[in-house]
């Protein structure tokens, strides 16, 4: 799974591939050795969620206990991931030919399906776990011949019926839409090959955008100014008037025009090193370097909201609470207090939930505005580029443009008024979009 | 569900039969359900149909699809088939429709278009699953040009039928139109049913939920707000050729309302704004002048109908009161100065016995005020009767009332003296304030006449002067008619100009209180009977002290007028008090009869000094002159003058007699034992020969001059606190507007005065011609 | 007189006589019976249905029935709709096989019942939610007809779609 984002579902836990806890049990291995791949899985979750203080001391602990765990781990764990992958997505889980999956045009090959039926599945044409099938080996003569099932009558529906279908999956679970669409050709037509699920991704995205230059015009606006100079937008929000810049393909439109995305968040983890520090419970000699970790996290909402948080806290205990309608994290202990002595209660800095606004330009820039920030006399300006993760992910990272804060007018008579403080981007890293299940478009 | 497969040619020729009955091809039988429901069923099911690509392509879907965009597929959908079947049929139908049986084109236009949209909503519903799931992925993909099932109709129409015939067919429906213009008998629907169908017509390919007018406003209405000037530039210039005005303007209402109802019946909103500014371009405003030219008669007339008339046609073009209002303006000027001179004339010639009661010469107050009034009247009700009281009317007689209240041969017949109307005017107030004036006089004069008047007035500080003093001798005087009507024609005035306006006067209305007020205190306290002392505030009244008057009072009465001081002393502590012996007066109980006198005694109206003087003759009965002046102490002219009428009215013997002998001082004045007089009461007040008139006069214009002078200097003062720095024309032109309600400033004034800050150094002259605050 | 009744013609030539109002719930039914009868019915009027059998037909005037008064959203927000969730009583309704499911849809399709259709479509989506691709094969009874290589080629391009 390189580079792939990964889902997190309401509860903030991540599910990640190798903590199955149903994975069967070697029993040749020592008690020791499963401890130490238990270990080393661990270490991987925390250096995947970026925590590279703990995965580096939990590494340490599982090659204390076994110098060779990561072969361990791999011969141990990765045909079972192999095997699971398999259950879930069916017999073309193989060996893959890299140099033939380069050479497909995939618009193309998906175009070709158009009359493609569904095929029922065949009990007599297993495939086994070597891709050699049980019918040659056998050579029919013994094997009974089962019988063929049709495909389920649903199948048949007409296209517009899946159609609408598919916009029910893309509206509420778009991860349905995409299971769906590679259970086989013919569903991979309907779901990725005609147009429709990408315009209707297309109106999804970018309906909800804030885009800056609209809203530079209809601040220019005079008051009360028709209807006819609102509709005649810079960007229009008729797409169909821009799909001509796209060879006339919305699927084309989605993938070459930044979209900021709602239904999940973005995430930043920076890790640095401070030198000379010792961790109080470290048994080792030499140990010069501390490596620390904290995470930017940005959520944003269609109504040109948004909220920020900084904290060292991981994202099983941010996620959840990252939202507009709170003020910090630690926000459900502090309405659940029965204390009244509570309003005492200093919200720590790394807890706060700042909030904000933000605008898109067309070409992807980010402009995140915070006024009350974590200094009270400054407005925060953020800018991100939209880009792609991996060349694969689509808008999924955001890199950093500019980072500064100007002075506000804090008197009557206030000089330094205007003053510009610009911060340096060396140690930002950029940020990755995670899906969060229990994300809608305004909770 | 089976069905067989069909191809799409197959379709067709299934569902044709039913579209023929839908469009009501072959003598229109109509369609039943049966044919209904199964040409839906065929359309929905070559729609829904799955295979096709096999069975009717061949080979040649996948051909196509190889290596082509992915969003060009939909073309090979069954939708694509069918839509390009409809539309060949459609342009077929149309070619074919039969025209024979019907008088014009535009009647076979009208029918056979009500029939098809008919129809053409029919085939919307038929092919309701084609346009909801085919035509809206085609739209919404971004190909305009596809339609849904009705617009579909509607733009075949558009191509097919309308734009080969669209110039017959305008022709036609335009020389319908002038014939019902030319009041014959046509069938309207025909017009109504064919401008509606241009209406549809415009359709919109981004959006088609949406109208727009292209077809209608290039098509028709263009042509027809042409045609509409050209009939009625003809029209009116032929029937202005042989009527009169009169008759064209009541011709141009009916024509007006004519069109509107002709509007409302066939022609969208769009074009009443246009039609209307047509209409009225044409028939009014290219005929204006000679409406205008007609004005002056009928206000002549007095002909309320038709100038109304006038008023309700011109207001309906671009600056086309303008003219009349200036008409108005200048003839109510023009009628004003007629009449006054007239009224001054009939009273120089003593025509009129009314107007000569005034005195010799002169205008009578009353007359002359009424008459300002009665132009007043005639003409708002003209404002109000014929101009609908339109403020530029209003204007108009505001501004023609304002310039002959202030500006005609009876109050200003010289222009370098001020004007007389605001003295004139105070005095009809007096006249109907007084307590003398006999009611039948002042029955027609009233506060109203006053303000309306007073609205116009020019100075309102001269005003303000003379009807302040006249109300401080009502008050001091106690002649007027009644305190209530006094406060309400102040709080009218203070209503119409300021609070500030007013001020004086209502402080002397408060002085009246509070004197009364101590006065009840002193004979409550059983000091003082029988006096009645006003305490006035000084500058608020509009008298001051003439040592002239001086006297020494009388020793019986010391002890009065001292306590009067004293008690107010303790009120107000510090105040000084000086006694105006010029303004009060005393009646006085005398004994000098007989006892078979016809009167047991007489009462007697005095001055102050005269009291003085028949208080001495309490102690004896005959003084010299020397003795007498030194004992009352008045300065001998003034002395002399109240002297004189106890002479004349035979109180005194006076010896040696004779005027030249008055003030010697050992002339002796010897009082009757017992005096003969026709009444029992004598007033020897109005025989003191007064030479003060003059002197008043002059007070006034003073005054004025030096509150005016104050008001100036107050609101530049106000002004230059505020802006620190301004040019001189900017603070001319900030001044003059304030002074308006009160006075009107003239520029030489406020230089004056600026000229006087700059020597107080309130402000100095900077470069640039301009001005600066020194604070 | 009792008011007109619409009988409706199933495929297997069964009738079906119901309210005006019922009928009306089909669109398709409802324009037919507006563009025959521009005046309004004046008698009992006939509607051939002949792409629905009678069982079928019975299931779909059943649901017209339950929701007689049921007023439904407009037109305009078809995502409010779609992700409005199923009504209790449809999901009630919806509980038979996946062939009478099926044939509802359609029905409701050709009879153009927008918020039966809809409400089919969700049943469907929901059948389809929370599963893995060879879960889903399992469900439709269908065979991963890709190569290897196009599988990974179609997952490479689009799976990052379906964040936002």
């Amino acid at each position: 799974m390189s580079g792939g984002t990964k889902v997190i579902d309401s509860s903030g836990s991540s599910s990640v591939l190798t903590t199955d806890n149903k994975e069967p049990v070697n029993e040749s291995l020592s008690e020791r050795d499963h401890q130490a791949i238990a270990l080393f899985e661990q270490a991987i979750e925390k250096e995947q969620s970026g925590s590279m203080q703990d995965a580096v001391g939990l590494y340490r602990q599982a090659f204390k206990l076994n110098d060779r765990v990561d072969s361990l781990y791999r011969t141990e764990r990765v045909p079972y991931a192999l095997k699971k992958l398999k259950e879930e997505r069916g017999k073309n889980v193989r060996r893959v030919d890299e140099d033939q999956v380069k050479k497909i045009d995939v618009d193309k090959l998906l175009a070709s399906f158009i009359h493609h039926d569904a095929i029922p599945y065949d009990p007599n044409n297993t495939e086994d776990e070597d891709g050699m099938t049980i019918k040659f080996v056998n050579l029919g003569i013994e094997e009974t011949v089962k019988q063929v099932e049709p495909v389920s009558p649903l199948i048949n529906l007409p296209d517009d019926i899946w159609y609408h279908i598919i916009d029910i999956m893309i509206l509420t679970t778009p991860e349905s839409w995409f299971n769906f669409s590679i259970t086989c050709k013919k569903h991979a037509y309907l779901g990725l090959g005609s147009s429709h699920s990408w315009r209707k991704m297309c109106n999804l995205a970018y309906n909800n955008q804030i885009y800056e230059e609209n809203k530079l015009y209809l601040s220019s606006l005079p008051l009360g100014a028709s209807i006819e100079t609102r509709e005649s937008l810079p960007i229009p929000t008729d797409l169909v008037q821009i799909l001509p810049q796209y060879n006339n393909s919305y699927k084309h439109m989605l993938r070459e025009r930044p979209f900021v995305k709602f239904l999940g968040c973005y995430i930043s983890i920076v890790n640095y090193y401070i030198e000379g520090g010792r961790s109080e419970f470290s048994n080792s000699w030499a140990n010069p370097v501390r490596s620390m970790t904290y995470y930017r996290y940005i959520r944003f909402y269609p109504d040109g909201t948004c909220v920020k948080v900084l904290t060292a806290l991981e994202p099983n205990k941010v996620v959840p609470y990252l939202s507009k309608k709170n003020k910090n994290l630690a926000n459900t202990i502090l309405d659940t207090a029965v204390n009244a002595n509570t309003t005492s209660y200093q919200i720590k800095e790394g807890q706060r939930i700042y909030h904000g606004t933000w605008t898109v330009s067309v070409e992807g820039e980010i402009h995140i505005t915070i006024d009350n920030g974590a200094v009270p006399y400054y407005i925060f300006h953020y800018f991100y580029d939209i880009k792609p993760l991996g060349g694969i992910f689509k808008h999924n990272k955001l890199t950093w443009g500019r980072y500064y804060a100007i002075r506000k007018k804090m008197g009557p008579e206030d000089e330094r008024e205007g003053e510009v403080v610009t911060f340096p981007l060396k140690n930002e890293k950029p940020f990755k979009f995670s899906r969060v299940k229990s994300y809608k478009l305004d909770n | 569900m089976p069905h067989p497969q069909r191809t799409v040619n197959e379709t067709w020729d299934f569902v044709k039969p039913g579209l023929d009955c839908i469009l009501g091809a072959n003598n229109d039988v109509g369609i039943t359900a049966i044919m209904y429901m199964s040409c839906y069923t065929a359309i929905y099911n070559h729609c829904t149909d799955k295979i096709q690509g096999n069975s009717y392509m061949g080979g040649k879907a996948g051909a196509r699809n190889l290596g082509t965009d992915v969003n060009n597929n939909s073309y090979i959908l069954p939708g694509a088939e069918l839509y390009n079947k409809l539309n060949q049929y459609l342009v077929k139908f149309l070619e074919e429709l039969p025209r024979d049986s019907y008088h014009s084109l535009l009647e076979f236009y009208v029918r056979k278009w009500t029939r098809y949209t008919i129809g053409a909503r029919y085939l919307n519903n038929v092919f309701e699953y084609m346009n909801k799931n085919w035509v809206n992925k085609e739209r919404s993909d971004g190909r305009r040009e596809v339609y849904d099932v009705n617009t579909l109709c509607l733009i075949k129409w558009k191509e097919e039928m309308f734009k080969p015939n669209e110039e017959a067919l305008i022709n036609e429906l335009m020389d319908l139109i002038e014939k019902q213009r030319n009041n014959e008998i046509v069938d309207t629907s025909l017009i109504s049913a064919a401008v509606k169908s241009l209406v549809f017509l415009g359709i919109d390919p981004q959006d088609l939920k949406k109208t727009n007018l292209m077809v209608y406003v290039r098509s028709f209405e263009q042509k027809f707000l042409e045609q509409t000037k050209i009939y009625y530039q003809n029209e009116s210039n032929q029937f202005l050729a042989k009527n009169n005005v009169i008759d064209y303007m009541i011709k141009c209402e009916t024509r007006l309302s004519e069109e509107i109802s002709r509007s409302n019946n066939y022609l969208e909103d769009h074009t009443k704004k246009h039609l209307s500014d047509a209409l009225h371009k044409v028939l009014i405003e290219d005929h204006s002048q000679e409406i205008y030219n007609e004005f002056i008669q009928l206000i002549e007339r007095n002909e309320t109908v038709h100038i109304q008339r006038m008023y309700k046609l011109l207001v309906k073009v671009p600056r086309g009161l303008e003219p009349l209002a200036d008409s108005l303006e200048n003839y109510i000027k023009d009628q004003a100065d007629q009449r006054l001179k007239q009224l001054k004339a009939d009273s120089e010639s003593g025509a009129d016995e009314l107007i000569k009661r005034g005195g010799a010469n002169t205008v009578d107050t009353k007359v002359y005020v009424h008459t300002l009034i009665d132009i007043y009247n005639k003409y708002r009700e003209v404002v109000s009767n014929a101009f609908n009281n339109d403020v530029k009317f209003i204007k108009a007689l505001d501004n023609a009332c304002r310039h002959y209240v202030n500006k005609n041969v009876i109050a200003s017949p010289n222009p370098k003296v001020a004007c007389k109307s605001p003295e004139i005017l105070a005095r009809y107030a007096d006249i109907f304030l007084k307590k003398s004036s006999k009611d039948l006089d002042i029955l027609d004069m009233n506060a109203d006449n006053l303000m309306i008047v007073f609205k116009y007035l020019n100075d309102k500080d001269l005003f303000e002067s003379f009807y302040r003093r006249q109300l401080a001798i009502r008050l001091i005087t106690d002649t007027s008619k009644s305190e209530e009507l006094e406060a309400s024609l102040l709080q009218r005035l203070k209503d119409e100009n300021s609070s500030e306006y007013t001020a004086k006067m209502s402080k002397m209305f408060s002085d009246m209180k509070a004197s009364e007020d101590l006065r009840v205190g002193l004979r409550d306290a059983g000091a003082v009977k029988d006096f009645n002392p006003l305490i006035l505030a000084q500058s608020m009244w509009p008298f001051n002290h003439n040592p002239d008057y001086d006297l020494t009072v009388a020793p019986i009465l010391q002890d009065q007028f001292n306590q009067v001081v004293e008690k107010y002393g303790t009120k107000h502590n510090g105040r000084q008090l000086t006694w105006l012996w010029n303004h009060g007066r005393a009646e006085l109980r005398a004994n000098v009869t007989k006892k078979n006198s016809k009167y047991p005694y007489f009462t007697f109206f005095v001055t102050n000094t005269q009291l003085m003087i028949l208080m001495a003759f309490n102690e004896k009965n005959s003084y010299t002159f020397k003795e007498l002046h030194e004992i009352v102490g008045t300065p001998s002219k003034i002395f002399e003058a109240q002297l004189q009428p106890f002479i004349s009215y035979k109180l005194f013997e006076q010896v040696p007699e004779g005027e030249e002998n008055l003030n010697k001082e050992d002339t002796k004045f010897t009082i009757v034992e017992d005096y003969k007089s026709k009444r029992q009461k004598v007033s020897f007040i109005s025989a003191v020969k007064i030479t003060g008139t003059k002197q008043e006069e002059d007070d006034t214009a003073k005054e004025v001059d030096e509150a005016r002078r104050n008001f100036l200097s107050a609101c530049i003062v106000r002004i230059m606190k505020s802006r620190k720095t301004i040019q001189h024309s900017d603070l001319i032109n900030e001044v003059l507007p304030q002074t308006a309600n009160r006075f009107q400033a003239k520029v030489i004034d406020v230089k004056k005065v600026i000229d006087h800050l700059i020597e107080k150094l309130y402000i100095e002259r900077i470069e640039n011609n301009s001005y600066r605050y020194l604070s | 007189m009792s008011e007109p009744k619409v009988i409706m013609v199933s495929s297997d030539e069964e009738r079906f006589k119901v309210d005006q109002v019922v009928a009306e719930k089909s669109v398709t039914i409802k324009n037919m019976i507006r563009d025959l009868n521009p005046d309004g019915l004046t008698e009992d009027f006939e509607v051939p249905v002949s792409t629905i059998r009678a069982n079928v037909l019975s299931k779909v005037l059943e649901w017209c029935e339950h929701h007689k008064t049921t007023v439904f959203p407009d037109e305009d927000d078809e995502d409010a709709k779609k992700t409005a969730p199923i009504e209790e009583w449809d999901r009630t309704f919806f509980r038979v096989d996946q062939e009478m499911l099926y044939e509802i849809i359609l029905a409701a399709n050709f009879l153009n019942i927008t918020p039966l259709r809809d409400s089919g479509c969700k049943i469907v989506a929901e059948m389809i939610r929370g599963k893995s691709p060879e879960e889903l094969r399992k469900v439709f009874n269908i065979t991963n007809d890709f190569t290897a290589e196009e599988e990974a080629a179609i997952r490479r391009e689009n799976e990052w779609a379906e964040d936002r």
